[in-house]
C-alpha cells in the first residue's frame, strides 16, 4: 500500500512539472510578444528575449498620426497612423459578418435538424465535399464579381459579403445541439398552437444559448483573424481599406516597413489579440461545449 | 488506419459481449423457473460432479508436454520478428482499404450513373402521365406556368408563375443566350485602341473580358437548370391541384393498384421458387395484365396507366427481390446444415475419444464444441435478421410508387371528419330509444356490480402475493444456486490448498521439486475451478439480481394497481347507468369513445334548477334528426363539389411559410448564399483550370481562351525544352511534403491532444480550469499574429535563433537552410503545429473522455491491465468511434492548412531552378496562393490545375478514413 501511494504521489508530481514546463512553452511566446510591445529598442530588440529599454511609445504612436520616433531618420512613410482605421475596418467587418452568419448558421441548423425535407441528404454530404477544394480558389472569380458586378474594388465591404456569404455550411455543430433538444417540447407547443417560427425564435433559441454564444464567438473570430482572403480581395493599393491582418503583416514582412514598425507590429499585435483573448477568457465555458458537442456528433 | 479498424472492432467485440451476457442471464433467469422443483436433483448432480473430480489425473504426465525455457537473444528477436509482422499487416492493411476505397469510389460512380438515368426515365414516364391525366389548365401548365394555378383562384401564384416565364423568356433573348453562345470562344474583341483608324487618337476599344463571359456564361448556363425547376414545380401544382380536386377517384385507383400489386406481388413469388426466367416471366404473365386492362373496359386512361406503372414496378422490384431472398434462403439452410454436421462430427469424435466423464479434456471438448455451437447459432441468427429485413424491405417496396402519401389531402379529412361526425350524431338519434332502455334497465345492477368488483379485488389481492411469492422464489433459488457453487469453489480450492501443503512436506523428504508438484497440483484443480468460476461469472451478480427482483416485483405490482383503479366499487345508481351506455355505445356501434360520453348528457338531462333527471321525448328527438340532416345538408353543400377538395389559397401558402413550410424561408438565403458564393465560384476555378488564364492573357486588357489539358501537362510533364521544364520535380515535392505534413500533423495534434487532454482531467490533478485556460491562449490569439511571431521569434534574426547561433555555434536555419530537403524547416513547423493545435483535440476529447462508462476502466484493472493498455485498450478506441468524421474534417484541414505554413516560413527556403514561386516548405495551398498573387507572373490556371489536385488527394484519403469509422454512417442514431 505504502509503495502504491508512493507512486501515486511520484507520478503526479511528475504530471504537474510536465504540465507547468508545458504552460510555460504555450505561454512564452506570447509573453515575448508583450514585452517586444513595450521595448523602446526598435528593430534591435527583435533579437533579445528581454528588451533593453522601455517605452509606452509603441502604444501611442499606433494610434496617433506622429511619424515615427524611434528612428530620426526615417522618413514618413504610408503606414502611419493608419492602425486604428485597421482597426476600425475590422471591427466593422467581423461585427457585420458575425451578425449575419450567426443567422445564417442557426437558422440552417434548426432546418436539417427539425424538417425532412428533398435534398437534406445531399446539402450534408455537400459540406464534406466542398471543403476539399482549397478554397482561396474561388477568390480569383470572388475578386471579379465584386469589382464588376458589385462595383466593390478594393473595398472591405466586400469581405463582408464573402465572409458571411457562404456560413450557411458551417450548420454541423449547432445542428448537433439542436438534435439533442427533445422534440416532445416542439410537440407540446404544436399543440399550444405554436407555429414552427414561434418554436424556433421562442423555444429553441433560448435554449440553445451555449451554442448561440459559440456561434457568435466563432463567427466573430474568423473574420477578425484572417488574412489569406482580405489581402487577395482588398489588395496592397488601398491602404486605407486594409484590415489589421494585411496591416500587421506588412509591417512584419515588408522590408520596407520592418525596420520602422517592428515594434509597433508587436504592439499591434497585442491589441489585436486583447479583444479576442478577453472574450474567450469570459466564454470559455461555452466554447467548450460548443467544441465538444460538436466533435460528438460529427 | 489499421488501428482504427482494429479498435472498431474491439468496441464491437465488447458491445456483443455485453449483449451475449445479457442474454446469458436472461436466459438463466428463464431456466431457474423450474429449478424449486427440481433442488434436489441439481443437488445430486453436484455431488456427483464433486465425486469425479478426483479421478482427474494429472494433464501434464498424460501430455508429456514440458514448458521451456526461451533463450533471451531469440526472445529479443521474436519480439522484433512479432513488430515487423505487425507493421506489414498494418501496411498491408492500408493498402487493401486503399484500394478497396477506389473500387468504392468505382462503384459509387457506376451506382450513380445507373440511378442517375433510371431517375431521368422515371421522370420523364411521371411527365407524360402527368400529362395524360390532367384537365385542360393542367395540360396548359405544361407550357404557360400557372394555368392551372389560375383555375383554382391561387392569382399570386399564377402571377408569380407567369411573371417568371416573361421574364426568362426576355433574360434570353437580351442576353443570356448570347452568353451562352460567347461561352465557346470565352470572347472575339481584343480590347485596346480600335484597329481600323490609323490615327493618333484612335478610339479605346472595350473589348471582351474573359472573366466576365465565363461568370455570366455560367450563371445563364445555371439559370436553365432554375427554369426546368420552375417548370417541374409548374408541373406538379398543376397536377396535384387536379388530384386535389379528384381525390375521391384517385383514392380508388391507388387502391385497386395497390391490390393488384399485390396479386401480382404473389405471382412473382411463385415463378421465382419455381425457377421462372424473369423474361419469360413478363410474356406469360403480360396477357395477364391486358386481361385486367379489359376488366376495366369502362375505366378511364388514368386507371390503365397506373395500373401499367404497377406491373412494371411490381415485376422489376419483386422479382430481383424473391431472388435475393431465395439466395439467402438457401444460405440459411446451409449455415443449418453446416451446424447439424459438425455437432454429429463432434458427436462420433467424442465417442471414439472415449472420454471420461469429469475430466478436463471432456470439459474443453465440451467447452469447444459449446463454442461451435454458440458460433453457428449466432450466425443462423444473424442471418434470419437479415432475411427478416429484406422482407421488411420489401413490403414497403410492393406498391410503392401508387403509395404517395396523403398528408396533401389534410384539408378533405376535415371535411370528411364534420361529415362522419354529423352522421354518426344522426345515427345516435335514431337508436335513442334503445339506449335509454340500456340505461334503465342498468341502473338496477350497481349492487350487484359493485360487489363482484370487490371481490375480485380481494382475490386480486392474494394472486398478487402468490406472484410476488413466486418471483421471490425464482430468485431465492438462483441466489442459493450461486451460494452453492461458491462453496463448491471454496471447498475445491481449500482442497488444493491442503494438498500442495502437504505435497511441499512431502518433497522435502522426497526431494522432488516443489515448485512441479505445486503446478502439477493446480492444473488437476484447475479444469473443476475455472469451471466453477465460469458458471458462477454467469450467473447475474448480486447487485443486478436484487435490481432484476426488485423490477420485477415492481412490474406487477404496477399491473395489479392499475388494474385495481378501474374497478370501481363505488358506483352509485347514475354513475353506473352512464357507464354502462357509454360501453355499450362505444360497442354496439363504433363510436369514438369521446364522441359517446360527449353525446352521454343528450340521455341523461339534469335540469338545472330542479336537479331531475329526464330524457327526450320522441318528438324532441324527431326534431334533433331534422336539425342535424339539415345541418348535414347545409354543410355539404356550402363545400359545393361534396367529394371535392380544395387546393390552397395563397394566404394559406403564406401562413405555411411560418409554419410546416418554415424550413424554406429560413433556407432560402443560407442555401442561396452556398450556391452564389460557394459553389459557383468553385465551379469556375475548376473550369479555369482547363484554360490559358495566365500572364499574357490577363482581363480586362488581354483575352484567355480554352486550352485543354494543358495546365495539367505543365504541372506533370512539362516539355525538357520549355520553360517549365523544372516544374513537375518541384510539384512532386510538393505534393510529397503535403502528404507527408497531413499526416503527421493530423495525427500528432491528435494522439498528443488526447493525452493532454488525459492528464488534465486525472482525478488527483488540481486546478484544472487554469491549466485549460492556459492552453486556450493559443486558440484565442488570432493565428496570424501568433504565428507571425513565432516565425520573426525562430529566424536567424530572431531571439531563438541568435540565442542558438550564440550556443551552438552553428545557424539554426528556420526557413534559410535547403540542405536534405529543409528538414530542420520542417520540423520546426510540425512543432509549432503541435503548439498551436492540440488545444483544439485537447478540448474536443474532454467531454468524451467524461463519457467513457468508468466500470471499463474498473474491470481492466481488475484484469492487471497498465495504463499503458487501459488507454489502448479502451480510451483510445471510445474516442476514435466518436470522433471519427472530427478526425476526417481535421485532414482535409491539415491538407489546407495555410496559415501555419505562410506565416512561419512562407514556404522559403525556395526550391532552386523552379520556373513558380514554390518553397521547400511550401503546400499545395500556399503554392497556390503564390502563383495566383504573384505580381511578375500570376498562372491562375495552373493555380487551378493545382486546386483539383488537392482536392483529389483529399477526396482520396478521406473516402479511406471514411470507410474505416464507424459512427460517421449513422447519423440519425444520434437523434
Amino acid at each position: 500500500m505504502r509503495s502504491l501511494k508512493a507512486r501515486r504521489i511520484l507520478g503526479n508530481t511528475l504530471i504537474y512539472l510536465l504540465l507547468i514546463v508545458m504552460s510555460i512553452i504555450w505561454i512564452a511566446p506570447i509573453l515575448w510578444l508583450v514585452l517586444q510591445s513595450f521595448s523602446g529598442d526598435g528593430i534591435a530588440s527583435r533579437v533579445r528575449f528581454v528588451p533593453n529599454t522601455w517605452t509606452f511609445n509603441n502604444y501611442i504612436y499606433l494610434f496617433s498620426n506622429f511619424t515615427n520616433k524611434v528612428d530620426p531618420n526615417a522618413s514618413v512613410s504610408a503606414l502611419d497612423g493608419k492602425f486604428f482605421t485597421w482597426f476600425m475596418n475590422t471591427f466593422i467587418v467581423a461585427i457585420v459578418t458575425c451578425i449575419i452568419s450567426t443567422m445564417f448558421v442557426l437558422m440552417t441548423a434548426y432546418a436539417l435538424s427539425r424538417f425532412r425535407f428533398k435534398g437534406r441528404g445531399i446539402f450534408m454530404k455537400l459540406n464534406l465535399i466542398l471543403g476539399m477544394f482549397p478554397g482561396f480558389l474561388s477568390m480569383i472569380i470572388m475578386y471579379w464579381v465584386m469589382k464588376e458586378i458589385f462595383h466593390l474594388d478594393g473595398s472591405y465591404w466586400a469581405l463582408v459579403i464573402i465572409y458571411s456569404a457562404g456560413t450557411g455550411m458551417g450548420f454541423f455543430i449547432s445542428k448537433g445541439f439542436f438534435d439533442t433538444i427533445s422534440k416532445s417540447i416542439d410537440e407540446a407547443a404544436m399543440i399550444d398552437g405554436a407555429t414552427k417560427s414561434q418554436i424556433f425564435w421562442n423555444i429553441i433559441l433560448p435554449l440553445s444559448k451555449p451554442i448561440v454564444i459559440y456561434t457568435i464567438l466563432t463567427s466573430f473570430m474568423s473574420p477578425w483573424g484572417d488574412y489569406v482572403t482580405s489581402s487577395y480581395i482588398v489588395g496592397l493599393q488601398n491602404i486605407d481599406q486594409w484590415t489589421v491582418a494585411i496591416g500587421l503583416y506588412q509591417m512584419v514582412t515588408s522590408n520596407d516597413y520592418v525596420t520602422t514598425y517592428y515594434t509597433q507590429f508587436a504592439a499591434g499585435a497585442i491589441c489585436v489579440a486583447i479583444p479576442t483573448t478577453l472574450l474567450f477568457i469570459f466564454l470559455q465555458k461555452y466554447y467548450v461545449s460548443g467544441v465538444t458537442g460538436g466533435a460528438v456528433k460529427g | 488506419m489499421g488501428n482504427i479498424e482494429k479498435n472498431d472492432n474491439i468496441v464491437e467485440e465488447n458491445n456483443r459481449s455485453e449483449s451475449e451476457k445479457a442474454d446469458n442471464k436472461e436466459a438463466l433467469v428463464k431456466d431457474t423457473n423450474n429449478v424449486p422443483n427440481n433442488a434436489e436433483e441439481s443437488e445430486k448432480s453436484s455431488n456427483h460432479e464433486m465425486s469425479t473430480l478426483f479421478k482427474v489425473e494429472k494433464r501434464n504426465d498424460e501430455d508429456g508436454e514440458e514448458t521451456e525455457l526461451i533463450p533471451v537473444p531469440m526472445f529479443v528477436l521474436m519480439n522484433i520478428g512479432n513488430a515487423l509482422l505487425k507493421g506489414l499487416l498494418w501496411v498491408l492493411d492500408l493498402l487493401l482499404s486503399m484500394i478497396l476505397s477506389l473500387g468504392h469510389f468505382f462503384k459509387m460512380i457506376g451506382v450513380g450513373a445507373y440511378k442517375g438515368t433510371i431517375g431521368i426515365y422515371k421522370f420523364f414516364r411521371k411527365k407524360v402521365i402527368q400529362f395524360k391525366e390532367n384537365d385542360l389548365s393542367g395540360r396548359l401548365s405544361f407550357i404557360c406556368f400557372g394555368a392551372s394555378s389560375f383555375k383554382h383562384k391561387q392569382y399570386v401564384n399564377g402571377v408569380l408563375f407567369v411573371l417568371f416565364e416573361i421574364g426568362y423568356i426576355v433574360f434570353m433573348i437580351c442576353g443570356g443566350a448570347k452568353n451562352i453562345a460567347m461561352l465557346k470562344t470565352l470572347g472575339e474583341v481584343q480590347p485596346g485602341p480600335d484597329p481600323s483608324c490609323e490615327d493618333m487618337f484612335c478610339d479605346w476599344v472595350e473589348g471582351d473580358n474573359s472573366v466576365m463571359i465565363l461568370v455570366f456564361g455560367l450563371l445563364s448556363l445555371f439559370s436553365i437548370i432554375l427554369f426546368a425547376y420552375i417548370w417541374n414545380r409548374s408541373i406538379n401544382s398543376g397536377y396535384n391541384n387536379y388530384r386535389i380536386v379528384n381525390y375521391i377517384k384517385y383514392k380508388e385507383v391507388i387502391n385497386k393498384n395497390v391490390e393488384f400489386s399485390n396479386t401480382l406481388d404473389g405471382q412473382v413469388s411463385e415463378a421465382v421458387n419455381e425457377g421462372i426466367k424473369k423474361s419469360d416471366f413478363k410474356k406469360s404473365h403480360y396477357v395477364d395484365l391486358e386481361n385486367r386492362l379489359n376488366e376495366h373496359n369502362d375505366s378511364s386512361k388514368f386507371e390503365e396507366e397506373f395500373l401499367k406503372i404497377a406491373y412494371y414496378e411490381t415485376i422489376a422490384g419483386s422479382y430481383e427481390h424473391y431472388k435475393l431472398l431465395a439466395k439467402e434462403n438457401t444460405k440459411l439452410e446451409k449455415i443449418e446444415n453446416k451446424k447439424e454436421r459438425v455437432l454429429e462430427n463432434r458427436k462420433i469424435k467424442k465417442e471414439s475419444l472415449n472420454l471420461e466423464i469429469g475430466s478436463n479434456k471432456e470439459i474443453k471438448f465440451n467447452q469447444i464444441t459449446n463454442e461451435k455451437g454458440r458460433y453457428y447459432e449466432r450466425k443462423i441468427k444473424a442471418q434470419e435478421n437479415k432475411i427478416r429485413e429484406l422482407i421488411k424491405k420489401h413490403a414497403s417496396y410492393v406498391g410503392k410508387e401508387s403509395v404517395i402519401n396523403d398528408s396533401k389531402y389534410g384539408r378533405f379529412n376535415i371535411f370528411y371528419k364534420v361529415r362522419t361526425e354529423k352522421t354518426n350524431e344522426i345515427d345516435f338519434y335514431k337508436n335513442y330509444s334503445r339506449l335509454v332502455e340500456v340505461y334503465e334497465n342498468s341502473k338496477g345492477n350497481y349492487v350487484q356490480t359493485n360487489k363482484e368488483n370487490l371481490a375480485r379485488k380481494n382475490s386480486m389481492k392474494d394472486e398478487l402475493e402468490a406472484k410476488i411469492k413466486d418471483i421471490n422464489a425464482k430468485y431465492d433459488a438462483i441466489v442459493n444456486k450461486k451460494k452453492s457453487l461458491v462453496e463448491e469453489m471454496n471447498k475445491y480450492s481449500e482442497l488444493q490448498k491442503q494438498e500442495i501443503k502437504k505435497a511441499k512436506a512431502h518433497s522435502k523428504e522426497n526431494g522432488q521439486n516443489p515448485k512441479q508438484l505445486e503446478l502439477d497440483i493446480k492444473a488437476k484443480y484447475f479444469g473443476k475451478i475455472s469451471y466453477l468460476a465460469g458458471e458462477i461469472h454467469n450467473l447475474p451478480s448480486d447487485k443486478a439480481l436484487l435490481a432484476m427482483r426488485k423490477e420485477e416485483i415492481r412490474e406487477v405490482e404496477h399491473s395489479y394497481a392499475r388494474d385495481r383503479k378501474y374497478l370501481k366499487t363505488n358506483f352509485t345508481e347514475l354513475s353506473f347507468a352512464r357507464e354502462s351506455v357509454v360501453n355499450y355505445m362505444v360497442v354496439e356501434y363504433n363510436y369514438d369513445h369521446k364522441f359517446a360520453e360527449r353525446m352521454l348528457h343528450n340521455i341523461d338531462i339534469v335540469d338545472k334548477k330542479t336537479k331531475e333527471h329526464s330524457h327526450l321525448s320522441e318528438e324532441e328527438v324527431e326534431n334533433k334528426i331534422q336539425t342535424i340532416s339539415k345541418e348535414l345538408d347545409d354543410f355539404v353543400e356550402s363545400n359545393p363539389d361534396m367529394y371535392v377538395g380544395k387546393p390552397k389559397s395563397f394566404k394559406e401558402q403564406i401562413a405555411s411559410l411560418m409554419n410546416e413550410n418554415f424550413h424554406i424561408s429560413i433556407l432560402a438565403l443560407p442555401v442561396s448564399g452556398v450556391i452564389f458564393f460557394v459553389i459557383m465560384p468553385l465551379v469556375f476555378s475548376i473550369i479555369v483550370a482547363f484554360t490559358n488564364y495566365s500572364t499574357g492573357h490577363i482581363p480586362p486588357t488581354e483575352l484567355f481562351t480554352w486550352n485543354g489539358l494543358q495546365n495539367f501537362i505543365t504541372l506533370f510533364n512539362a516539355a525538357p525544352d520549355s520553360a517549365y521544364a523544372a516544374l513537375p520535380s518541384a510539384v512532386a515535392k510538393t505534393i510529397g511534403w503535403t502528404i507527408c505534413w497531413t499526416f503527421i500533423a493530423t495525427f500528432s495534434n491528435y494522439f498528443l491532444g488526447i493525452i493532454l487532454a488525459l492528464l488534465i482531467n486525472k482525478k488527483d490533478i488540481k486546478f484544472k480550469k487554469l491549466w485549460r485556460t492556459i492552453f486556450i491562449m493559443t486558440i484565442a490569439v488570432p493565428q496570424f499574429i501568433s504565428l507571425l511571431s513565432i516565425g520573426v521569434l525562430l529566424k536567424d534574426t530572431g531571439a531563438i535563433g541568435s540565442w542558438w547561433v550564440n550556443t551552438f555555434g552553428t545557424k539554426l536555419g528556420f526557413a534559410t537552410d535547403p540542405s536534405n530537403g529543409a528538414l530542420t524547416s520542417k520540423i520546426i513547423i510540425i512543432l509549432v503545429n503541435i503548439w498551436i493545435g492540440i488545444p483544439y483535440t485537447m478540448l474536443s476529447t474532454t467531454g468524451i473522455l467524461m463519457n467513457i462508462p468508468n466500470d471499463l476502466y474498473e474491470s481492466a484493472r481488475v484484469d492487471g491491465a497498465s495504463t499503458v493498455t487501459q488507454f489502448t485498450k479502451i480510451t483510445l478506441p471510445y474516442i476514435l468511434f466518436v470522433t471519427g468524421p472530427h478526425l476526417i474534417s481535421q485532414f482535409v484541414g491539415n491538407v489546407n492548412n495555410f496559415n501555419v505554413i505562410y506565416f512561419l516560413t512562407g514556404g522559403a527556403p525556395n526550391i532552386s531552378g523552379s520556373p513558380l514561386p514554390v518553397g521547400n516548405t511550401d503546400l499545395l495551398i500556399t503554392f497556390i496562393y503564390k502563383i495566383v498573387t504573384s505580381n511578375n507572373n500570376p498562372q491562375f490556371g495552373i493555380a487551378s490545375a493545382i486546386g483539383i489536385v488537392v482536392f483529389i488527394i483529399c477526396a482520396f484519403f478521406s473516402i479511406i478514413m471514411y470507410n474505416k469509422s464507424g459512427s460517421i454512417k449513422s447519423e440519425d442514431q444520434f437523434q
